[in-house]
């Protein structure tokens, strides 16, 4: 009888037998290795960026085991010169070393299912020229087999882009400077009267104290629609000051007042804000211009100053202040969130406004 | 008929200001605190051992919030803190310490300006494990989070020298704010009592901030000398500065002072400012502990000039509505 096809199909079965109990030893081919940096909630924040000039960030490297056995793993993690590291007390402080920007943990026991959490501190750069990328490089072994898995983590530094934001900024400013210059050229613009300065301080008012205060107290109350609290207003109060005022210039001087007010009343800074409110308003004066001195006189025209509003403001915000002044990349989709709550708002602002105005011109006129 | 047109026109600001005075009391969210508590003492003493102050690490939004700490034994103290962004009414905090869970606080101990606050917790019951402790912190907070953890400790060991120590918290908010009740400049923590400075071998002062801002220049004094200018630049994390000095040649035989000064800072909050005094090795005593009472405040109402600019408002739509009658 000829056993040889027998033996050969035992020895099969052995190898693939031998093969998964080495297999169920810890292996490092089990292992799952997974960064985690910012080590902040990942719906609201943007992971894998850094902003040059921000203050350290936690990270966290996870190390999980997907196998059944235990394994005993050490690994080694390399972090790019470009950003210091730092290890803060934790778990597994006694089995890491530190040498610069190199971490050993060594002999991490990591049971079959679990996970093995090491954290750190990461100090993004001062000052960086351009946007880079930089990894994370990561070697685990397994004590057991000897086997060893790399990961490559990518992560971004950006840097906070102020040049963009001011140059913006300047830009626009000029923008309305050479419109109201070519204006009063033209001998169309009238001087700011008495009564248009004041009504625009009762507006700027109104919106800095009253309806800030407003928002800042209740907003939570209504979730992420909390916006709408100060967008509604703020938005109605521009087109009232439009409609009233008659202005070239009138949004960009009634933001300026609100945040001089601000900085009065509440503390705010104004070298980071001002460009921030005086853009919204030169975008709305050129649309203003744009639509041949449509001061809010037509209900499109108020929702649409008002909807422009929003949308500048808040996009500014989430993609241009928020890393430069905070030094927060917030998740695009968050960020967009946000962006249309704040249109919304500024449709509903412009039409209540428009109402709101059409009745106070015809009280005082 | 004309008094009943007159009431009619009067009543859309009127009920403004009414559901805003009623719903600041049924809300409270968030709301303008004025500037809170100024730093002030509320332990000290002297004992053969140490104060072991630590803790980190900024704004973060993670929920639980972790932080670990590497404690001594024999704890005869403990403080522990957790600094807070944006209290609103209704608000959470659950603490636990190495999974014993202490009460859940529904409200800070200190709070200022919009809503930054502080829960402080005396843990010295807790059973605190020598050598790694771990301590979280779950919290219900729409749009706040911790800023960050920080645990004081007092420990007795014989074998070490005599020392002295004052722990101060607070949570004085330093701005130009109007609304503040005028601009705050300046805010100190005093380490009150007579020190005998030639027994003075080392001195360490650990102070807490939070809400500085890098480029913004802020000074840090101790008594006469200044320690550092910057100081709050949300170096240790998202808005919170964490700092050590060694102030040894710097102490004072009488009431020693850390003194804030915001300088540049649009807003600064000094949180906590400890002292340690470490004797030389011939200056034996008793273990002696004084806590005082908590400086709570939870002050909260409509700033003056919210009340200010809805009156001026008021008084247009008043006068608007005269003019146009005549």
């Amino acid at each position: 009888m000829n056993y040889r096809p027998l033996l050969f199909v035992f020895a099969i079965i052995l190898a693939l037998l031998l093969s998964s109990v080495v297999h169920a030893a810890g292996s490092a081919d089990n292992i799952d290795i997974t960064v985690i940096i910012p080590d902040r909630p990942k719906g609201m924040f943007e992971p894998d960026k850094l902003v040059a000039g921000g203050s350290e960030e936690r990270a966290r490297i996870v190390f999980e085991n997907r196998g059944a056995e235990t394994a005993t793993i050490s690994a080694t993690i390399v972090a790019p010169d470009l950003v210091s590291l730092s290890v803060p007390i934790q778990e597994l402080s006694e089995q890491i070393t530190e040498d610069g920007n190199t971490l050993t943990v060594s002999n991490m026991e990591i049971a079959g299912g679990k996970s093995a959490i090491v954290r750190l501190r990461v100090t993004p750069p001062d000052s960086i020229p351009m946007k880079t990328m930089k990894r994370f490089h990561i070697t685990a072994a397994a004590a057991e087999d000897g086997s060893r898995t790399e990961y490559s983590h990518r992560f971004t530094i950006i840097p906070p882009p102020s040049w963009i934001t001011y140059g913006t900024i300047l830009a626009s400013l000029l923008l309305v400077v050479i419109a109201i210059f070519a204006v009063k050229r033209f001998g169309v613009l009238e001087m700011f009267t008495t009564i248009d300065l004041v009504t625009i301080a009762l507006l700027a008012a109104l919106a800095g104290v009253v309806f800030r205060w407003f928002w800042q107290t209740f907003n939570d109350i209504f979730g992420p629609f909390g916006g709408l609290l100060f967008t509604i207003p703020v938005s109605a109060l521009m087109v009232i000051a439009l409609h009233l005022v008659r202005k070239p210039g009138t949004a960009t001087l009634l933001f300026l007042v609100d945040q001089l007010v601000c900085m009065v009343i509440w503390g705010s800074n104004i070298t980071v804000w001002l460009g921030w409110y005086l853009l919204e308003g030169a975008v709305v004066d050129t649309e203003v211009a744009l639509f041949k001195m449509n001061y809010a006189d037509t209900r499109i025209a108020a929702i649409i100053y008002g909807m422009s509003r929003g949308f500048i403001a808040y996009w500014l915000f989430y993609f241009l202040f928020a890393p430069t002044a905070w030094k927060i990349c917030y998740a695009p989709w968050y960020s967009w969130l946000q962006i249309g709550l704040a249109v919304l708002g500024g449709l509903i602002g412009g039409s209540i406004g428009y109402d709101a105005a059409k009745k106070m011109r015809g009280a005082m006129l | 008929m004309k008094t009943v047109r007159f009431h009619r026109k009067l009543m859309a600001p009127v009920l403004l200001v009414a559901i805003i005075m009623i719903l600041s009391q049924a809300a409270m969210a968030g709301e303008w605190h004025g500037s809170g508590t100024p730093l002030y003492t509320i332990a000290s003493g002297s004992l053969h051992g140490d104060v072991h102050v630590g803790g980190g690490h900024g704004l973060t939004y993670a929920d639980p919030y972790i932080e670990y700490f590497d404690l001594p034994g024999n704890i005869i103290y403990a403080r522990l803190y957790v600094p807070m962004w944006n209290y609103n009414r209704g608000d959470t905090l659950t603490v636990s310490i190495n999974d014993e869970e202490l009460k859940t606080r529904y409200e800070p101990d200190y709070i200022a300006a919009w809503g930054v606050s502080c829960y402080a917790y005396d843990v010295t019951g807790v059973a605190f494990k020598e050598g790694l402790n771990v301590i979280s912190a779950t919290y219900e907070n729409n749009n706040g989070a911790p800023y960050g953890i920080f645990l004081v400790t007092v420990y007795e060991n014989e074998s070490m020298p005599y020392t002295s120590f004052w722990i101060d918290e607070g949570n004085y908010a330093l701005s130009k704010a109007v609304a503040g009740g005028g601009a705050k400049n300046r805010g100190e923590a005093l380490f009150p009592g007579d020190v005998n400075t030639e027994t003075v071998e080392k001195a360490d002062l650990w102070t807490v901030m939070i809400a500085g801002t890098d480029g913004e220049i802020d000074e840090l004094w101790f008594n006469s000398k200044l320690l550092g200018e910057d100081v709050g630049r949300a170096k240790t994390g998202g808005y919170l500065d964490f700092d050590h000095f060694d102030v040894s040649g710097d102490i004072i035989s009488h009431n020693n002072t850390a003194v804030f000064k915001r300088g540049e800072e649009q807003y600064l909050h000094p949180f906590n400012a400890i002292l340690v005094l470490e004797h030389t090795s011939d200056v034996k005593g008793d273990t002696e502990l004084t806590v005082y009472e908590t400086q709570s405040s939870l002050m909260s109402s409509i700033p003056i000039p919210v009340i200010a600019v809805l009156a001026i408002t008021i008084i247009g739509f008043f006068l608007i509505y005269t003019k146009k009658k005549h």
